[in-house]
């Protein structure tokens, strides 16, 4: 068993990917009750966005229906008027 | 660390943005631009005491009950106006000049200062906008210059630069559209949404009356581009066939309409899952061109993965760019279900930054001209950025073509109509993309 840390608890940004097919509605409310607090429901891509712990991560991936949870990560195309960009 | 001091009588009233004296450059820009009359002042002022009467003007500024913050009160006299809070005036000694904000202004009759002759006040102006346009469009012009130069010469390995294509650069489209046989095209655009997700787009830029059909932030700011990159690549993806004046053709489906989708903030960044959002609402919108010149150094991210899924499913074709790390490509490029660009130089050799392995297609991206927001208007730009919505433009006029060129049929017709390169497949994809 991995020892628990503090950054366990810090609550992070999820990318929670649908299976294909499966239905944004019920899986955003089994996502909520497996402790994700829901940031947006992109039905249209089948993604769904939101905040929890890390150390609930493993109960998210369980959800049926979820097909993966990644860490949501940063983007960039450089500083403004800077001639070379992404 | 900078200490602030506020001196100055008390229970003042605070000003409203933007015109306060704390307010940010990017605040003041939105005004200036929301008022549309053409004028770069940020609409505060500049007081200037008169020679040897500092002390004076500052006690003048303080009768008038303005609280005045002193650039002397912060370490090494480093002071933002942003760091000045509610203060009615921002003083600097050094220089004998203090900034006030318009509303201080307009509250405390401080015109009526200008006119008596005993004031210690010698002028008061408008602030300007002050930008640094000129260094960056000059270092593209130069190194656009010289390429082409070296073009014109006698070349060396795969350069290609037959007299039909220098012609038509004569005759005034850049350098990227001229590779692509876009100036000879029949095509438009015309009844295909393009959605560029980006830093958003100057709406109020001369050469696209008309032409934005929707506009969305996913960031929490304006649509407003107040950082340049993405109304480079909607000008490139999207731009009019002939801009006023010299300019050359620099826009593509010149007819198309524009899908503005704001997923970078003004300084350039966003998450996977602002990007998302984006992406969501253009295969809401049944865009069929969804062009997105931004990334990350990552693998292959999931959520990317089942968005391109998505949006081929729904007759629409993401096309995103490799990234310059001269390196793997990047997501969301790396996607299996995204169409992936490399970027070319004038000579049409792979560009020294531009990423390789996932690669389908290659297109112009070095020494970009393009549209950039007002008052600079027009720029150069470098990287697979600017090579993506060469693809993406030239992707709407082939959708023009035929009702069933649709997600992997657009895909599969671009690639089978590229122009083949001496490069390998991992370098410049199928090669070069040309219009119908």
């Amino acid at each position: 068993m991995a020892k628990r840390t503090s950054s366990d608890d810090t609550p992070a940004t999820w990318l929670v990917t649908l299976a294909a097919g499966a239905p944004i509605d019920q899986v955003t409310a089994a996502l909520t009750a497996a402790g994700l607090s829901v940031t947006s429901s992109l039905d249209a891509v089948g993604v769904i966005v939101g905040t929890a712990p890390k150390n609930t991560v493993a109960a998210l991936r369980k959800v049926k229906g979820v097909a993966n949870v990644s860490p949501d990560r940063e983007v960039s195309v450089g500083l403004p008027d800077d001639p070379d960009t992404w | 660390m900078a200490r602030r001091r506020v001196r100055g009588t008390k229970g003042g009233t605070t000003n409203a943005a933007p015109a306060a004296t704390s307010a940010g450059v990017e605040a003041l820009l939105l005004a200036a631009l929301a008022r549309g009359d053409g004028s770069l002042e940020t609409g505060r002022y500049l007081v200037t005491y008169k020679d040897g009467a500092a002390p004076e003007g500052v006690k003048a500024l303080k009768a008038r009950g303005l609280r005045v913050a002193d650039a002397r009160d912060f370490s090494e006299s480093a002071v933002g106006v942003e760091d000045v809070g509610d203060a009615d005036a921002l003083n600097f000694p050094a220089i004998g000049v203090a900034l006030v904000g318009g509303a201080s202004m307009q509250a405390r009759g401080l015109a009526a200062f200008e006119a008596s002759a005993d004031s210690a006040i010698e002028t008061i102006e408008p602030e300007y906008f002050a930008f640094a346009e000129n260094s960056e469009y000059l270092r593209g012009f130069m190194r656009a210059a010289s390429t082409i130069a070296a073009d014109l010469g006698t070349g060396g390995g795969a350069a290609v630069a037959d007299d039909e294509e220098l012609e038509a650069q004569v005759l005034g489209a850049t350098w990227g559209l001229v590779r692509c046989k876009v100036p000879p095209s029949t095509r438009s655009g015309l009844g295909i949404k393009v959605a560029v997700l980006d830093t958003g787009m100057d709406l109020g830029h001369p050469d696209f009356p008309g032409r934005v059909a929707a506009a969305a932030s996913f960031v929490g700011e304006p649509v407003q581009d107040l950082h340049s990159h993405g109304t480079h690549c909607i000008g490139t993806s999207c731009g009019p066939k002939a801009p006023a004046g010299s300019t050359p053709r620099y826009g593509i489906a010149h007819q198309a309409r524009i899908f503005v989708g704001k997923v970078l903030t003004n300084s350039g960044g966003g998450t996977s899952g602002s990007v998302l959002a984006g992406m969501n609402w253009a295969v809401a919108n049944r865009c069929q061109v969804i062009s997105m010149s931004l990334g990350a150094q990552t693998g292959v991210q999931a959520a990317y993965t089942a968005a391109g899924n998505a949006a081929l499913a729904n007759g629409c074709l993401i096309i995103a760019a490799a990234g310059n790390a001269a390196a793997a490509t990047g997501a969301p490029a790396n996607s299996p279900s995204i169409m992936s660009v490399a970027s070319l130089d004038p000579t049409l050799t792979p560009s020294s930054f531009s990423n390789f392995g996932k690669v389908e297609i290659a297109a112009p991206g070095r020494d970009v001209f393009s549209s950039v927001p007002r008052p600079t208007r027009y720029g150069f730009k470098s990287g697979t950025s600017m090579a993506t919505p060469h693809v993406a433009g030239v992707a709407a006029l082939w959708a023009q073509t035929s009702a069933s060129l649709r997600g992997v049929l657009l895909w599969r017709k671009l690639q089978a109509t590229a122009r083949p390169l001496p490069f390998p497949i991992a370098r410049v994809g199928r090669g070069l993309v040309q219009a119908p």
